[in-house]
């Protein structure tokens, strides 16, 4: 089987309500970028991959198309099956940028389940629940607004709530308390502050909110103060930005420094590395969020498909990203409802894109 | 897809010729392996293999496997064999450690999702490199111009990589180091395994009388902090085999750096699932692998083809091959052969071999 | 002062001596630039360039840079360009991450603010510490009696320091190592530099191999971790490089003490107002370092010839003139070169002028 054609497509993901973060962020409108592989085999792949503005992580949104233009004419020709030999040539012609090579790295997942019907969870490890555990997460903003949010997610069906902080400490400290006001037993709260504060802000707000039972994630900006709060804080501790490569991974831990971490699809670039990641954190009996930086439809069944394949008691929680958008890109898939995530048994992602949407790429190559 | 049988056979594998190693304190001469098929009710089915290399070598027994068979096989008859990494954790909540026995299982799990998938396991795990991978040779412990007359031996046969047994006898190991050493011809690889025979200050005495060697020391000591110790006051390379079961000792090794190269034996480690972890640790932290097992007829040695079949040659310096040790073999022309010295794994779905149930004979337990 | 627009030209800069092999397998002939003038409300200019040596070497490619600057440069029209620790916050908070997209804008900075205080950039690093910087050569990786012929050439003109290529295979290599360390005369340095070439235990077998040699070995690997390991098996001198990416790899360079050399590449750290903090801790550290980029013409050779002359002189290891290894110049004048050393100008800023001919028409335009 050989790779024929690779086309880019960029959608926009209007997000409802918007999204903010700390330190001020916001992002109104996601630009998502979709590749589609063909073959000579009459079998098709899909991947997605979604910067949330270019201010969250190292990777921008024209970054994605741009690197694709240097990686995809040098994949033409190859087979996407041998995905560890396509990892191979993707960072043989471009060093670094994950989130480029990311989308490329989930087509050809979806391309080899096609190829072997199979569903993609079962390259990933196989089934091992029915539908994932999700948690909702609230943008940050006004305390009141964030517990009315939360409010409306638990009617849903949520049972685990993420709350955006990370901006001023004393308004966080009045955010965390609204927020998790009215806690029911058997949620859990994760306060996420998007590496928002400095250490003795991370401190402060820690201390002040001692008494609440909440996963504090990702405080700070520097791994080094991430790992000194850590030591003084009796919170539990998640990280997230800190965490880029499988290999940090393995120097976190070393260093104990963390007890939740966030697998994102796109930062580590692609679910080979992610897989990979999931499974050195599970044999060390580290529980996960398994997600994704930003995406739609085929986001959300990439990352559902981890999920799915990640024992039960090493995965905290996953995310349906589509939720978040206005637009919708694709069917099949997925299904979210009462706070759980579905996944499908057809083979490959099991995703159907929306071809009029799809119709005229930005590039194409091959 | 349901596992609705387990069926498991012993085989007798006397070798050609007694072995020693281990600085000659551990003789085998015929090794008891168990030979498993899984069935399930799609008409597919797998085939794994557990063998240790005698019960001295590792904590593993022939046995042993068959005995904790009957724990574990029970437990999966009615269960999605395609779900491997579910039916590992299973495995191990059932029966805690012994992965010698969970390997054969864990093998003829993934010859099930190959055949289910119509591809070769190693394109299920990564994919196929294209250049066959060398095979070591075993070179018994013996006086230093028996061991290079083996050596030239092997050299007929087409091996380029040889794994020199030494250890238990300071001058001795000496004068065989030096002896191999001078004799090396170029685009040759000569490693000394030293299979746990030294005491720290014996393995330090040794490699560094032998300074003008270049290659790797291969389990110099019985336990990581013995070799830590060692790779402080030595300067060769070294290679971790024994030593090497989790997945939380590789994270050591890597953590305090205690070796370059490490043996990932597919029956030591529990099986594919978790030697490929392994594989994926080495290549994120760029420690060196050679792919092996503890024995076995060529089921075992395809089951190591495929895992070093998918990793880039650089990585993977060498495999092992116990079938042309052993008299019997239960898949004539079929599996991962001698080749010019290397390892092809088949293109065929699962593993790809069958075996003759003549040869088997009669099962010794059927699980249903 | 208001920046009023910011441009960007691309240009071709073959390699003068035809192919260039590097690390394990890599072949390069032709880098492609990147060069950026920043205009102002004063009627003065600053110009900066980026010349990543290829898609895989680092973690930069050339076309990645003006996508970038789509983001980066509407962030700072209208901003005082002076304000380089401004200009720099502005560009961290416009686009996280690709600092090879931002040392043109930030070297273009400074050589506005040089022309705005009428002094050279070096002035305004920390002075003239070093007069003539040492620069050194590369022996690439070509049969042996090519080295040494080349090695004599460089040694006639000057050159006292030379940089070995290895990485592709390391029992060649060991042999390269050797030779090289057999030709050197007294007063002379060599080093060999693997570019990340070696798996770790490849590397471990050759620095045994050539411990005698006394030379120093250049990353080794590609990770910090890796070339970590190999220096604890190596009795040799090491020099770290592709993986200075920021202060942070300067700190553990400094807590683990795992070099002796550190190679700063100016657009590896984003520019000089980046590379002037890791300079200077590493300095005040006791560490060496090496004034350099990935590759690049006049303008990139401009502003590492200011940072080596800041440099005191016991501290920098030596520096190079990359615009020589082009056939294709970039901005006039290019800085002087002499004797094997390497001098910046006493004219204001940078001290060079983009060279339009070459460059032709902008790619992008932001006002």
């Amino acid at each position: 089987m050989k790779i024929t054609r690779i086309a880019v497509f960029s959608a926009a993901l209007p997000i409802s309500g918007g999204y903010s973060f700390a330190k001020g962020k916001s992002v109104a409108t996601a630009d998502t970028t979709v590749v589609r592989i063909d073959t000579d085999a009459d079998i098709t792949g899909w991947g997605e991959a979604c910067p949330l503005g270019p201010f969250y992580l190292p990777s921008y949104a024209e970054g994605v198309r741009t690197g694709l233009s240097v990686l995809a004419p040098h994949l033409i020709g190859l087979d996407p099956r041998q995905i560890g030999a396509l990892n191979r040539k993707m960072d043989r012609e471009l060093r670094g940028h994950p989130y480029v090579k990311s989308a490329i790295d989930v087509a050809a997942h979806d391309i080899l389940g096609k190829a072997g019907g199979l569903p993609v969870y079962a390259l990933l490890g196989g089934r091992q629940m029915e539908a994932a555990p999700m948690y909702w997460s609230v943008s940050q903003g006004d305390p009141d607004d964030m517990r009315r949010a939360v409010a409306r997610a638990r009617q849903q069906g949520y049972s685990q709530f993420q709350l955006k902080v990370g901006g001023d400490p004393a308004t966080d400290i009045e955010r965390i308390r609204a927020g998790m006001d009215g806690m029911r037993p058997g949620e859990t709260f994760l306060c996420d502050a998007n590496t928002g504060w400095r250490r003795d802000e991370a401190l402060k707000v820690a201390f002040a909110t001692e008494d609440l039972d909440y996963i504090l994630e990702q405080p700070c900006e520097l791994y080094a103060d991430n790992l000194s709060v850590r030591r003084r804080v009796r919170q539990t501790l998640k990280l997230d930005e800190s965490l880029q490569t499988p290999e940090s991974i393995s120097q976190a831990l070393a260093d104990d420094a963390c007890d939740v971490v966030c697998i994102k699809i796109t930062k580590m670039g692609g679910l080979t590395k992610s897989r990979f990641a999931r499974d050195l954190l599970a044999a060390h009996g580290i529980p996960m969020t398994v997600e994704d930086v930003w995406g739609a439809e085929i986001v959300t069944a990439a990352l559902g498909h981890l999920a799915i394949s990640t024992a039960p008691e090493a995965i905290l929680n996953t995310t349906d990203l589509h939720s978040y958008n206005e637009v919708h890109i694709a069917t099949g898939a997925r299904q979210a409802r009462q706070g759980q995530l579905w996944v499908s048994d057809a083979p490959g992602l099991g995703v159907e894109p929306d071809l009029a949407m799809f119709d005229k790429p930005v590039a194409a190559y091959g | 897809m349901k596992i609705t049988r387990i069926t498991v056979w012993q085989l007798d594998l006397p070798l050609h010729k007694p072995y020693w190693l281990s600085g000659g304190r551990l003789k085998f001469e015929r090794l008891d392996s168990t030979i498993l098929r899984i069935d399930t009710d799609e008409s597919i089915h797998g085939w794994g293999e557990g063998c240790p290399w005698g019960v001295t070598y590792l904590p593993a027994f022939g046995r042993g496997i068959r005995a904790g068979l009957e724990e574990l096989c029970p437990l999966l008859i009615g269960q999605d064999p395609r779900a491997i990494d579910r039916l590992n954790r299973l495995m191990d909540v059932a029966l805690p450690g012994h992965p010698y026995i969970k390997a054969a299982i864990d093998i003829a799990l993934w010859d099930i999702l190959g055949h289910a998938a119509g591809m070769a396991v190693c394109n299920l795990i990564g994919g196929r490199e294209p250049d066959p991978v060398p095979i070591a040779s075993s070179v018994s412990t013996g006086t230093p111009e028996e061991m290079l007359a083996e050596v030239e031996r092997f050299r007929g046969l087409g091996y380029r990589v040889h794994s020199c047994k030494i250890g238990a006898n300071v001058g001795l190991d000496i004068a065989r180091v030096r002896h191999l050493n001078a004799h090396q011809r170029p685009g040759e690889v000569l490693f000394y395994d030293v299979n746990r025979a030294w005491l720290p200050r014996e393995a330090i005495t040794v490699m560094n009388a032998v300074a003008e060697v270049q290659s790797w020391f291969e389990q110099p000591c019985e336990t990581l902090e013995e070799i830590a110790q060692v790779r402080r006051a030595t300067r060769h390379p070294i290679c971790v085999d024994e030593a090497l079961h989790t997945i939380n000792d590789l994270s050591r090794i890597q953590r305090e750096g205690i070796a370059e190269v490490v043996n990932i034996k597919i029956n030591r480690v529990g099986g594919l699932t978790k030697a490929r972890r392994m594989r994926d640790f080495c290549l994120a932290h760029g420690i060196t692998m050679m792919i092996m097992d503890s024995g076995g007829t060529v089921l075992s040695d395809t089951a190591i083809a495929h895992m070093a079949q998918s990793i880039p040659a650089p990585s993977c310096l060498a495999v092992w091959s116990c079938q042309d040790m052993i008299r019997v073999d239960p898949a004539p022309s079929q599996g991962a052969r001698n080749v010019d010295g290397c390892f092809t794994a088949p293109i065929l779905p699962g593993i790809g071999v069958e075996p003759d149930l003549d040869v088997l004979g009669e099962p010794v337990c059927v699980y249903a | 002062m208001k920046i009023t627009r910011i441009s960007a030209y691309q240009a071709k800069l073959p390699y003068v001596g035809g192919t260039y092999c590097w690390g394990r397998g890599n072949v390069i002939d032709t880098a492609l630039t990147t060069v950026v003038t920043v205009d102002t409300d004063a009627r003065i200019s600053g110009c900066g360039e980026c010349c990543p040596f290829g898609a895989n070497y680092l973690a930069a490619y050339p076309e990645g840079i003006v996508p970038a600057l789509a983001r980066l440069a509407p962030a700072l029209i209208g901003k005082d360009p002076r304000q380089l620790h401004a200009i720099e916050r502005a560009m961290d908070n416009a686009l996280k991450g690709h600092v090879y997209a931002k040392t043109a804008l930030d070297n273009a900075c400074w050589d506005i603010l040089g022309k705005a205080c009428d002094l050279p950039v070096w002035a305004l690093l920390g002075g003239r510490l070093t007069d003539g910087a040492p620069m050194y050569r590369v022996v690439p990786q070509k049969p042996l009696e090519e080295s040494a012929r080349e090695m004599a050439a460089h040694r006639k003109a000057g050159y006292r320091q030379f940089q070995i290529k290895v990485g592709n295979d390391w029992k060649a290599d060991i042999d390269s190592i050797l030779q090289a360390a057999s030709l050197l005369q007294p007063g002379e340095n060599a080093y060999a530099d693997a570019n990340m070439g070696w798996t770790v235990d490849e590397a471990v077998k050759v620095v045994r191999a050539v411990r005698d040699t006394g030379l120093m070995i250049e990353q080794p690997c590609a990770t910090y971790e890796e070339c970590l390991h190999v220096r604890s098996r190596s009795e040799l001198p090491t020099k770290l490089d592709e993986c200075v990416t920021g202060i942070d790899v300067a700190e553990r360079i400094v807590h683990d003490r795992s070099a002796e050399v550190v190679c700063l590449k100016i657009s590896n750290l984003g520019g000089l107002t980046k590379a002037r903090r890791v300079r200077d801790y590493l300095i005040e550290h006791g560490l060496s370092v090496v004034s350099e980029d990935t590759w690049g013409g006049e303008i990139t050779t401009a502003a590492v010839a200011h940072f080596a002359a800041s440099t005191p002189p016991e501290l920098l290891y030596n520096t190079t003139d990359l615009h020589n290894y082009d056939t294709v110049t970039s901005g006039t004048p290019g800085p002087r070169t002499a004797a094997g050393r390497l001098y910046a100008g006493e004219a204001p800023g940078l001290g060079v002028e983009p060279n339009l001919t070459a460059l032709g028409q902008p790619v992008a335009v932001y006002q």
